[in-house]
């Protein structure tokens, strides 16, 4: 190459530098102009979250430096093309070869894993205690069923090496430290055989309705259901579902199919969901297949009590304590039992011991996914007494 | 606020530079000033506060050292500089330095003192040190007295050395501050500088700081070898572009407003020896020290006694700079030594040893520096030792090491890229071309680093800024 | 003429004089407002009530913040009757100002433990925790989730004088 002048280099220089801040600006001047001119949104679907509106200046803000953080958040927010930029960046971390996202694993075959959550030890011994000493309280027919993740049951479409720790361990763990108080009944082995099924979906943190369903086999028994009914009507209500994990990633390509699983009986029930004093005759919700969280077309998502009252006529009571799991696993429950009590104890602060009397409870099912289990740090304060 | 963010990219950096650039020049340094205070204020409403009593007050020193320096009163002249100068590393050291005293004399002597920490005032370790170095180049007479309160307060808190650097002395650049020029060449080139900042910052130093967060996030007594390696690594690379990113972007937003300021960054990593790093290193931090301490205690033109003890000196307040922390003291200790090694040991060897095992030397020795440098206590630092040499029985490798390797291998032959002059020097080569493609080439570049940075910013919860809390 | 190095010498002795005693005052902080919490709730519970929430026994206070209400000088909490919705409000009176730590505390952890219940099912609640209010004054401590949460805080502040 020919060696070129210094003038020549810093004339080039110069113009180089020159048609680069030409850039910087107008690209500054876009997003100003957008920022004033456009309409403010003010939620964000994509990351199903509500996006900072422009904040009111006062003096205690101003203080706090709330304010600061709420104009930045806004400029951020509000950015123009926001989506786009954010897909960008997500492509652009593919291209460096990132493997995951926000802590979720980017994994074989469009589906994203939520990486397992790590035991918040204080707080499980803590609910574990207190699950022991409900337990031995009572006389009710005790049983337990942890789900085990995506992240250990499909460990095969993870990223190749991907650490995730071991659920497993945990799962050992849990079952070793309740032995004696209740019946665990273990869903694991289950899941593993189907690992090749639809059993969770892609795009969010929830078992499928086939991934309950095959649990539901295995936990009938335990539960005093001898001669489960194993036909059923199923639907696909859904196949443009974009869940949780879609949502937290930034990766929105993935949908998912939901399908309904309705036991083919003749027992009729009514869904009376207590603290928002609301009564349905179907466990489905249909209406939030028009919203974004699309999994609370199972009883309408989390709520601190529900109480189902059917014509089944066993004499069997069940309540189910409970996270987000088993809203698609009640499905399956309805054909055995007169009542089911749905608690939810992130949410529930009532008296339970009240319920237990009322419903008049023969059979108490834990019902929980290991991620939200070992993390959890409500159930110890809905069992203890007062 | 921080530069890497999208409010000071398109609201205060557009507003602050058109207000600039369209008053008079006599009015350019007030508005800088106004233009700092609010940028300081945006992260802490209230030191603001105190930022603005440091300046009075030390404009007020300055003029009295000034007027008892005619009246030819030195004695009184000597008590007025040194009541200032304690007032100001008293103030330092208050918010720095308060619980760390305090907690370890608890820790000492059992007692019980309640240890009731303010928080740490953003940037006032390098504003501290700005003002000391007017101080002490007036009381030696390298300076005059800086009779215009807005100068003098546009010196200190100038936004883009404001919270993380460079630490520039008054002498370098008093000049400036009366007279400097604005072209549209000097813009530009700060564009570029600016641009160039942002993305080791956003790019670099975000992205493989993740891999650093990932490792260390794994207990060190599962941590197999080859990931401790990768994670310090990782570390090592991230605090680098962090820093230098940073300081780039402040010398670019200087040059966007007609000043110069020295480079702070000289890629310290293709060093071959300790002493080559510090000399590449937060290069404005090493001369700050040299001029205001080792100098003034003898410099090396004492016995080697002395000499070592002033090297140690020098370092432990180096190392306690960077925080209120045993494992910075110790991590300064550990440069002043092997300076000491180098100096009075190593030196002949190492420019005689091949220049590959010099640099592998440097290299490591800076790597186990960083290993001290983010050790939360003594005790892990000593775990993430062992695991880096597989005594904690965690094999060489695991899954998670390919997974971890592989999934940020790009990145890391980028940082290792961009951490030489190389990358610098072809992508020059390129632009000068005669033809006009290298050019294009050029721009397209500029463009895509800023417009990807921006796509992380506008993403991104996950800025955290390394040196804040220095 | 006055010795102008003699003045600003006096006058840089009075600043550090006054820096050091906004210093002690700042980090003494004893500015404790007489007023009981009865004084001090009503106009607040006025700008927050809604139907959503309800005055909650203490028995609440101790699970969603792990402490003995009998512990503290007064303690007010409204909190919601679904815990579908965030809305909360809890007034304390500090019996001793040294509680306040574990209060302010006690209060982020509430409010990430919900943020975490509400993230990805319902962000309108997930965006009012995070813009929920912990705001300790001396003796008393304000934790407030609410769409005017900073009104409600202001009027908090000024109830306290």
């Amino acid at each position: 190459m020919k060696k070129i002048s210094n003038k020549k280099q810093n004339l080039h220089k110069n113009t180089i530098n020159i048609i680069t801040l030409a850039v910087f600006v107008i690209i500054i001047i876009l997003a100003d102009v957008f920022l004033i001119a456009s309409h403010d949104r003010t939620f964000s679907p994509k990351e199903n979250r509500v996006l900072q509106q422009a904040p009111e200046l006062t003096g205690d803000g101003l203080a706090s430096g709330k304010y600061m953080t709420q104009a930045e958040d806004f400029v951020a927010d509000q950015f123009f093309l926001r989506d786009g930029w954010i897909s960008y960046k997500m492509n652009v971390d593919k291209i460096l070869g990132k493997k995951e996202s926000n802590g979720i694993y980017l994994g074989k075959n469009g589906y994203l894993i939520e990486a397992a959550a790590v035991p918040d030890e204080k707080n499980m011994s803590k609910n574990l205690d207190a699950i022991a000493d409900f337990c031995s309280r009572h006389d009710f027919n005790a049983v337990m069923s942890v789900v085990p993740n995506a992240v250990s049951i499909c460990s095969h479409l993870l990223p190749a090496g991907a650490p995730a720790a071991d659920q497993m361990k945990y799962l050992a763990d849990i079952r070793e430290r309740l032995s004696g108080v209740l019946q665990f009944a273990d869903v694991s082995e289950t899941l593993n055989s189907h690992n090749r099924e639809y059993i969770y979906y892609k795009s969010d943190h929830h078992w499928t309705s086939l991934g309950a369903y095959h649990a539901f086999n295995y936990i009938a028994p335990y539960i005093g259901i001898d001669s489960p009914v194993n036909a059923y009507d199923i639907y696909c209500v859904t196949d443009s579902f974009t869940g949780t994990l879609s949502s937290a990633s930034g990766a929105a390509s993935v949908r998912d199919e939901i399908d309904i699983y309705v036991p083919k009986s003749d027992v009729r029930y009514v869904v009376e969901y207590v603290n928002e004093n609301e009564k349905s005759t179907t466990v489905y919700r249909s209406e939030a297949l028009e919203t974004n969280s699309k999994y609370d077309v199972f009883l309408g998502g989390n709520h601190p009590l529900i109480r189902i009252r059917t014509t089944a006529g066993r004499d069997r009571n069940l309540m189910i304590i409970k996270d987000s799991y088993a809203n698609a696993f009640v499905q399956f429950l309805l054909p055995y039992y007169d009542s089911i009590y749905i608690v939810d104890p992130r949410y529930y602060s009532d008296d339970i011991e009240k319920l237990l009397s009322e419903g008049s409870i023969t059979d108490v099912l834990f019902l929980y996914n290991l991620n939200t289990f070992v993390e959890d740090n409500s159930i110890a304060g809905v069992l203890e007494t007062f | 606020m921080i530069f890497s963010s999208t409010f000071f990219l398109c609201v205060f950096l557009p507003v602050t530079l058109i207000l600039y650039y369209a008053v008079p020049w006599k009015f350019k340094n007030f508005l800088l000033l106004l233009a700092s205070l609010i940028f300081y204020a945006w992260g802490e409403p209230v030191y603001v506060f105190l930022m603005m009593f440091s300046i009075v007050f030390n404009y007020i020193a300055g003029i009295q050292l000034g007027d008892l320096k005619k009246q030819r009163r030195f004695k009184t002249r000597k008590s007025v500089f040194l009541f200032t100068l304690i007032v100001n590393i008293a103030m330092l050291c208050f918010f720095k330095y308060y619980g760390f005293v305090l907690s370890n004399i608890n820790a000492l002597f059992g007692t019980d003192i309640p240890v009731r920490q303010l928080s740490l005032p953003i940037g006032i370790s390098f504003y501290t040190f700005q003002i000391l170095s007017y101080v002490i180049d007036v009381y030696w007479g390298k300076v005059n007295v800086q009779f215009n309160i807005i100068d003098f307060g546009a010196y200190i808190t100038m936004f883009p050395q404001l919270i993380a650097g460079p630490i520039v002395r008054y002498e370098d650049i008093r000049r400036q501050l009366r007279r400097r020029t604005i072209t549209l060449a000097k813009v530009s080139d700060g564009a570029a500088w600016f641009i160039r900042g942002l993305g080791k910052k956003v790019l670099l130093a975000n992205n493989i700081g993740m891999l650093y967060d990932a490792v260390f996030a794994i207990p060190a007594s599962d941590r197999p070898v080859l990931t401790a390696w990768l994670g310090i690594i990782a570390y090592t690379f991230q605090i680098y572009f962090d820093f230098s990113g940073y300081s780039d972007m402040a010398i670019g937003l200087g040059k966007m407003m007609g000043f110069k300021f020295l480079r702070n960054f000289d890629y310290p990593y293709v060093s071959t020896s300790v002493t080559e790093f510090w000399r590449r290193w937060h290069i404005s931090l090493g001369t700050w020290f040299r001029e205001y301490v080792y100098i003034p205690l003898g410099g090396n033109r004492v016995n080697a006694a002395r000499h070592i003890r002033n090297i140690l000196v020098v370092w432990a307040l180096t190392g306690l700079w960077h925080g209120s922390d045993w494992a910075y003291i110790l991590w300064g200790l550990y440069y002043g030594l092997l300076l000491l090694l180098e100096k009075y040991f190593l030196g002949k060897y190492i420019s005689r040893a091949p220049r590959f095992l010099a640099h592998l030397y440097a290299l490591v020795t800076v790597i186990f520096g960083w290993l001290i440098f983010t050790a939360p206590s003594v005790q892990a630092l000593g775990l993430n030792f062992s695991a880096m040499f597989g005594a904690l029985g965690n094999g060489f490798a695991d899954g998670g090491t390919w997974y971890y390797f592989a999934s940020n291998l790009l990145l890391l032959i980028l940082c290792i890229l961009c951490s030489t002059p190389v990358v610098w020097r072809i992508f020059c080569r390129i632009s000068y071309e005669k033809s006009s493609a290298g050019r294009i080439f050029a721009v397209v570049c500029y463009a895509l680093i800023f417009t990807t940075s921006l796509a992380y910013l506008v993403n991104s919860t996950y800025n955290p800024f390394l040196y804040f809390k220095f | 003429m006055v010795n102008r190095a003699f003045v600003l010498r006096i006058i840089s002795f009075l600043m550090v004089a006054g820096l050091v005693i906004v210093i002690i005052v700042s980090m003494s902080g004893s500015r404790g407002s007489r007023k009981s919490i009865d004084e001090v709730s009503p106009v607040l519970i006025q700008l927050f009530e809604n139907d959503r929430t309800e005055l909650s026994p203490e028995r609440m206070f101790k699970k969603h913040y792990g402490f003995n209400a009998a512990d503290f000088d007064g303690v007010v909490l409204y909190s919601p009757k679904s815990n579908m919705d965030a809305e909360e409000l809890l007034i304390v009176k500090l019996a001793d100002e040294n509680q306040g730590e574990a209060l302010l505390a006690a209060a982020e952890q509430r409010r990430a433990d919900q943020m975490n219940i509400y993230e990805g099912y319902a962000p309108e609640q997930y965006d009012l925790c995070k813009n929920g209010i912990a705001d300790l004054q001396g003796n008393y401590f304000l934790y407030v989730v609410h769409e005017n949460a900073a009104e409600i805080d202001s009027s908090f502040r000024k109830a306290l004088d």
